[in-house]
């Protein structure tokens, strides 16, 4: 039997699942010592990356299910190691992590299992008079430093007008794991539906009104890297008075999706920051879709001939871009409504190992009775801060459901 | 892709090289397709020997990599059809088979099938349990049961999976 050398070994290992890696831990030595190294975490996500695979679709709204996008066939449920409410949003993916906004947030890798609790955070900023507060939270990968950032901008708005009267912006870094605060947001978050999915580029974006024209709007972004702010060129003659414009990702493509009563056409930005870049991706209208549909388009085929799109959170199509026609797709298992993000699955490190680990010890219990007493008067303190916290956290701020607006 | 046109002490098309297996069998390659490894490529670069020897790849397995070498040469075949090929050229190989393959593909330096390999030898692992990995790879298990049981509880749930499989 051939003798395969560590390298080649290696270059195997890249092209499989986490699910897989996780489990091939327990061959050896080395091959756990490999499987957890920084470098082969990096190179097994490029993999993917490159080669498209080891895709799914997560699915938010009440619970969290994922989907594998290349059978799309069954909605497996996912079950978040740490307190979690059915109803709690998740962010965009990024590399293979979301931000799942609990009180308090929490950094997840569903794939893993691995989470990370973000610290406690209050508001600085002194609410104004007669003034209600509304947070949205942005999350993405700082390339630059490898880091993970979350954003969170507190919007202060008139109670009777719902005016903007200021933002307070802090970020974190899981690098640090602490908060700090940064110049507040210059613009408000009006089309924002409870937090920031469009993540492209290292950059959040996000839809403004033009304060010059309140026909049009703007495309602002946010990089997670400089931390600074800057404009892009929305799509040629896009209006927004009698029309419902999305901002949108597909495929690291910025995108902008118009809907009217009669159809729905999709943007995408093919070269990122390039004005001319922006091409007409698909009309489409009724009966290939409903009525009042609201459509977000979320990956392309691995053909790249068709485009799936998730049509009113309800259900998922495949549009096939050369015949021009639409094909249900049949999810097993998949919850009556739902918003679904498109991501990669990664074995990316949140730090949230030493608490599995420890729930793992609990179960020695039995046998280690002397540290048991010790961890059980260590576990009540933790618990007694944890809820100080949450305290804390619920009567700072009011994070708006996913959808808020979606329901209204 | 590599062409035949490339300038070189060996430029002409329909010259052929003489490759022979670490058991003695001998195979006649068109040098368009023996350049498609790179190892050749370099060999055929430097020495004027038209007879290549390779002491660690088998007939079998050789004649496996000249197949896909010549089809892959092939102008005529669309980009498509090699595509097709390529599947069908993994497909229901056993994983010794693909073992020797990975390798001897490692060693000639052809990296679109050495990625081909890879990805179906992936395959096939995916849903294998850590014993069938340890005897297919020939791994010695070096933890103790206390260490390996930790790692097991640690990610119970990537065992929890009614189709894991031990042959």
């Amino acid at each position: 039997m051939p003798n395969i050398p560590f390298e080649l070994v290696e270059d195997i290992l890249r092209r499989l699942p986490v699910k897989s890696l996780k489990r091939f831990r327990a061959v050896a030595k080395s091959w756990c010592f490999l499987i957890d190294s920084d470098n082969f975490i990096k190179l097994h996500l490029r993999q993917s990356l490159i080669t498209n695979s080891n895709r799914h679709l997560l699915l938010g709204g009440l619970g969290l299910y994922s989907v594998n996008l290349d059978s799309l066939d069954k909605a497996h449920a996912i079950k978040p190691p740490f307190y979690y409410k059915s109803v709690d949003g998740i962010s965009n993916s990024c590399n293979g992590i979301v931000l799942v906004m609990s009180d308090p947030p929490v950094l997840y890798n569903p794939f893993t299992r691995g989470y990370k609790v973000l610290p406690n955070c209050c508001v600085e900023y002194p609410a104004p008079l007669d003034s209600y507060s509304k947070t949205a939270y942005g999350f993405g990968y700082d390339s630059g430093n490898d880091d993970y950032k979350v954003i969170r901008v507190v919007e202060f708005r008139h109670e009777i007008s719902h005016v903007w009267m200021a933002s307070e912006t802090k970020i974190y870094g899981l690098k640090s794991n602490s908060w700090r605060r940064i110049e507040d947001f210059p613009y408000p978050l009006p089309f924002l539906r409870g937090n920031w999915r469009v993540h492209v580029n290292g950059a959040l974006h996000t839809l403004v009104e033009d304060p010059d024209n309140m026909d049009a709007a703007r495309i602002f972004a946010f990089s997670v890297q400089t931390e600074k702010h800057y404009q892009l060129h929305m799509p040629p003659g896009v209006r927004i008075r009698g029309v419902d414009v999305n901002l949108d990702v597909i495929d690291g493509c910025l995108s902008v999706v118009c809907t009217n009563r009669s159809r729905v056409i999709i943007w995408v930005m093919k070269d990122y920051g390039v004005k001319e870049s922006w091409i007409k991706l698909l009309t489409i209208s009724p009966p290939a879709i409903e009525r009042n549909d609201f459509v977000k388009p979320l990956v392309y085929s691995r053909d790249g001939d068709k485009v799936l799109l998730n049509c009113d959170d309800k259900r998922l199509v495949w549009y096939d871009l050369r015949k021009k026609t639409v094909d249900n797709v049949d999810v097993d298992g998949i919850p009556f409504v739902f918003y679904a993000e498109a991501c990669v699955e990664s074995l990316v490190e949140l730090d949230g190992r030493d608490v599995v680990k420890k729930q793992g010890k609990e179960m020695d219990k039995k046998k280690e009775k002397k540290e048991n007493k010790e961890k059980i008067r260590k576990k009540s303190v933790k618990h007694l801060v944890s809820s100080a916290t949450l305290v804390l956290f619920v009567s700072a701020i009011t994070i708006p459901g996913p959808w808020s607006e979606n329901f209204v | 892709m590599v062409t035949t046109d490339e300038k070189g002490p060996l430029t002409a098309k329909k010259k052929s090289v003489i490759i022979r297996s670490c058991d003695g069998d001998e195979f006649l390659v068109s040098e368009s397709a023996a350049v498609l490894s790179t190892s050749l490529k370099k060999i055929l670069e430097e020495k004027e020997d038209r007879l290549i020897h390779l002491s660690d790849i088998d007939n079998k397995t050789l004649a496996m990599v000249i197949a896909y070498l010549s089809t892959h040469a092939d102008d005529g075949l669309s980009d498509d059809l090699k595509r097709s090929f390529d599947q069908e050229f993994v497909s229901g190989k056993e994983f010794d088979v693909l073992k020797y393959l990975v390798l001897a593909t490692d060693t000639l330096q052809v990296t679109c099938l050495c990625y081909t390999v890879a990805k179906k030898m992936a395959d096939i692992m995916k849903n294998k349990l850590v014993e069938w990995v340890r005897r297919e790879f020939d791994i010695q298990n070096d933890y103790t049961p206390e260490a390996e049981a930790e790692i097991r509880r640690l990610d119970a749930w990537a065992w929890d999976d009614r189709q894991l499989e031990d042959d």
